[in-house]
């Protein structure tokens, strides 16, 4: 078992998703420090920066500023990310943002309507990590 | 052997009085008088000769106008007379002691042979044969041929008289060119009247005289019929003048003259419209001899065409008429004015006043509809005087005559450019409005699920902490949302129903729809221990998620409305003017009739919370048949049961089945 706490990076404007997220990694037993970025232009100066190397990506995919899709892509397209999972977490329902997102390598979840469903993410989260 | 001497008596007088004839007819011939002949027949050579050819009757014979011809039995030629030779066109001598045959037509010859045969036992015959003359340029001569027969001394022989009919024919055929030119004149309902060439009438038929309201036979034309000729634009009224009195020496100089308008006051004072035609009138093969005119009376025609015209005027509508060769002729003024041009104009520049985006389709019509006679009924944009371009709505349909021939076109073109941008906002406004609830609806889920996720979040992380009372509020808030997130989910699927450009048409089997509606539904229909019938279903070209939505709102309607008794379900369908028409008819609780018209209403819902629903179902319904042109309706009787009805487009159908059955 991982002991050392992973680094989340949660892509997310709205704050009380950021908090059930945070909630919900919580409640699956992860260890981590999360790095929060409130729209897509301080997600891009984060992934284009030399220091970035988190374990995970979670991100919105209708952000402020930059979309989330453009967001992905320069993820997507950062050699240092090749192996990092990146999750999408939307209220989309639409199955082209989810072609879109899928085509760039990231799991596309839609963003669940109870707070059980909500808890689930955390556990999808740990098995896409491999921590199951 | 005993002779008797009154025997012996007689037969010396046979034999003295054969003798002189012997001697007579030798004497004849040695003088060239004609008459005798000697015929190789069966018994041998004989000679023959009229015994009773006095010679006043031989003259008579030689000289008659009418074909004369002595035949023996065998149709040998015993005499001719010249007029005969003249009929066949060969020397009367050249015919004796030849077979007549020969100048009768091949397919007489069997008739003349047996009135011939009949003639030789007593009967006289007649009978209408062709003469073939010698020179084969001549025409076959028609003729009667009587046939008498004659006593002879020697041999008997028959006596034929041919008539030359030929003048006969001729009269005959003129007297019918007569009759025939009487009988028109006579029946037809123009006047028609022939003068001399002094102008004066020589001829005229009832219609003229009627015309005039008095006898006219030697009375000048223009006195009959005071004629005052209407002006067309293209002759100058002085040339009118002319024309009007000295139409006959016209007429009688060679020119013709067709459908000049005038009118002419009658002996009651009333006026009335004519169309004359004049011309000069030459009786066959002669020098013109006069001059012939008809008058017909067009009064009502130009009433009738006066109220069209003024019926045309009346309209708001541009009205027109095109010829059978598709060229305009006619234009009211209501287009005159908004092309600002005359028919003239508009005739010759008919392309120039389309749009020329929709010139293409509108020539496309005209080269196909001008043969084919399909009518028109188009929109397309016409350009007014102004250069403005305004969206008309074009019809045309052919006039035929008694065969079918297209005569004339009639159109009409309404300005719909008022109510065409009218529909343009409408249907943007319904964009706007549909697209601004996708987006509502969808945006809405958002802040929902906040609420419900944080609701469930207080729930679960301080029920203990909290007085009962707040338990309560907090179970009524989630139970609030829940209920709001389930109607934005319905709005959404209703939404979706029209929005699905992609919901792509494939052939779908009804049956087989319906087959998985009961599988989705298999909760409620154990739950209420519903029955569910099913007729065989057709096979519809049509998106299957239309048909699955459709047969599943119904059916979970009819489960949901029930009364106490299991729901008993029928689904039907019938072909029906070439559309389907299911029904799905349960027994449930009806629905009262005042409710009946707005059930399809969204968010309609006639039970408040008594039974769960979202009252978006059969509004999703309604909007999914009307998607494909289809109606839906429902019969029902409260307490009794509902039939809901729905139609979908057929006609694919028919290809479907017609492919399979091969």
């Amino acid at each position: 078992m991982n002991r050392q706490a992973l680094d989340v990076v949660l892509i997310e404007d709205n704050s009380a998703d950021v908090f059930l997220i945070g909630q919900a990694l919580k409640e699956a037993g992860l260890i981590f420090n999360l790095h929060t970025f409130k729209n897509g232009e301080e997600a891009m100066t984060f992934v284009q920066s030399e220091a970035a190397s988190p374990d995970i990506f979670l991100m919105d995919w209708n952000l402020p500023r930059i979309h989330g899709k453009e967001v992905l892509a320069a993820i997507t397209h950062c050699d240092r990310f090749l192996k990092t999972p990146r999750i999408v977490l939307t209220s989309s329902e639409s199955p082209a943002d989810r072609e879109q997102a899928e085509q760039l390598g990231a799991v596309f979840v839609s963003k669940p309507r109870t707070l059980d469903e909500f808890m689930q993410v955390g556990q999808r989260v740990k098995s896409i990590l491999g921590l199951q | 052997m005993s002779v008797r001497p009154a025997a012996q008596d007689k037969n010396v007088e046979t034999l003295q009085r054969q003798l002189t004839e012997a001697n007579e007819t030798l004497r004849a011939i040695r003088r060239g008088e004609v008459d005798a002949v000697v015929v190789e027949g069966p018994n041998g050579n004989q000679v023959y000769t009229l015994q009773t050819a006095d010679h006043p009757y031989r003259i008579l014979v030689q000289q008659m106008n009418e074909g004369a011809l002595m035949l023996s039995r065998e149709g040998f030629v015993l005499h001719a007379n010249p007029c005969f030779g003249g009929l066949v066109r060969a020397l009367p001598e050249n015919l004796n002691a030849r077979d007549v045959q020969p100048w009768i037509a091949p397919e007489e010859r069997g008739p003349f042979e047996h009135a011939l045969r009949l003639a030789f036992e007593g009967q006289p015959q007649r009978l209408e044969l062709n003469l073939v003359p010698k020179d084969p340029e001549a025409a076959r001569v028609p003729v009667v041929m009587s046939l008498a027969p004659l006593n002879l001394e020697t041999v008997d022989a028959v006596c034929a008289v041919v008539t030359d009919l030929r003048e006969r024919r001729r009269r005959e055929s003129l007297e019918h060119a007569e009759w025939s030119a009487r009988a028109l004149m006579d029946h037809a309902t123009a006047a028609v009247v022939i003068t001399g060439r002094d102008g004066r009438i020589q001829r005229a038929n009832a219609a003229a005289e009627a015309l005039a309201g008095h006898p006219i036979i030697g009375e000048h034309f223009g006195a009959a019929f005071p004629l005052v000729l209407d002006a067309p634009s293209t002759i100058p009224a002085e040339h009118l003048k002319l024309w009007a009195s000295n139409l006959t020496q016209m007429a009688c100089a060679g020119s013709t003259y067709r459908g000049l308008q005038a009118r002419m006051k009658r002996g009651n004072g009333r006026m009335v419209e004519l169309q004359v035609s004049a011309g000069p009138f030459a009786a066959a093969h002669t020098d013109i001899s006069g001059a012939v005119f008809t008058l017909a009376d067009v009064t009502s025609l130009r009433n009738s065409e006066q109220r069209f015209r003024a019926l045309s005027e009346s309209i708001p509508q541009i009205v027109w008429t095109l010829d059978r060769s598709g060229r305009l002729d006619y234009c009211n003024s209501v287009g005159t004015g908004y092309f600002g041009m005359s028919i003239q104009e508009l005739s010759a520049n008919w392309d120039a006043v389309v749009h020329p985006d929709d010139l293409p389709e509108v020539q496309k019509w005209r080269d196909q509809s001008v043969n084919d006679g399909a009518p028109l009924h188009a929109e397309y944009r016409l350009m007014s005087a102004s250069g403005e371009a305004r969206w008309f709505l074009v019809r045309a349909v052919p006039v035929r005559d008694a065969s079918g021939q297209i005569t004339q076109w009639f159109g009409t073109s309404t300005d719909v450019d008022a109510q065409k941008a009218t529909e343009n906002d409408l249907r943007r406004a319904n964009a706007d409005l549909e697209h601004f609830a996708y987006a509502a609806s969808h945006d809405f889920q958002e802040p929902l699920r906040m609420v419900t996720a944080y609701t469930q979040l207080l729930q679960r992380d301080f029920d203990n902490q909290l007085p009962e009372s707040a338990g309560m509020y907090l179970n009524f808030i989630l139970e609030g949302t829940e209920r709001l997130g389930a109607l934005l989910q319905n709005l959404l699927a209703y939404m979706r129903a029209s929005r699905d450009p992609e919901a792509a048409s494939s052939e779908v089997d009804c049956n087989e729809v319906l087959k998985e509606v009961i599988a989705n539904l298999e909760i409620p229909i154990q739950q209420s221990g519903a029955r569910i019938h099913a007729e065989s279903l057709p096979t519809l070209r049509c998106p299957r998620v239309h048909v699955l939505e459709l047969l599943q709102n119904l059916l979970n309607n009819a489960i949901k409305y029930r009364r106490q008794d299991p729901p008993d379900i029928a689904v039907t369908a019938q072909e029906e003017n070439g559309e389907w028409v299911f029904a799905v008819k349960d027994n449930g609780i009806g629905i009262a009739p005042q409710h009946q018209a707005n059930v399809f209403d969204v968010f309609k819902r006639l039970h408040g919370n008594d039974i769960p629903g979202t009252g978006i179902g059969l509004a999703i319904c309604r909007r999914l048949v009307e998607q494909h042109n289809g109606r839906i309706w429902v019969e029902s009787k409260v307490n009794q049961g509902s039939v809901f009805y729905f139609s979908l487009p057929g006609t694919a159908m028919e290809r479907l089945n017609e492919s399979a059955g091969a």
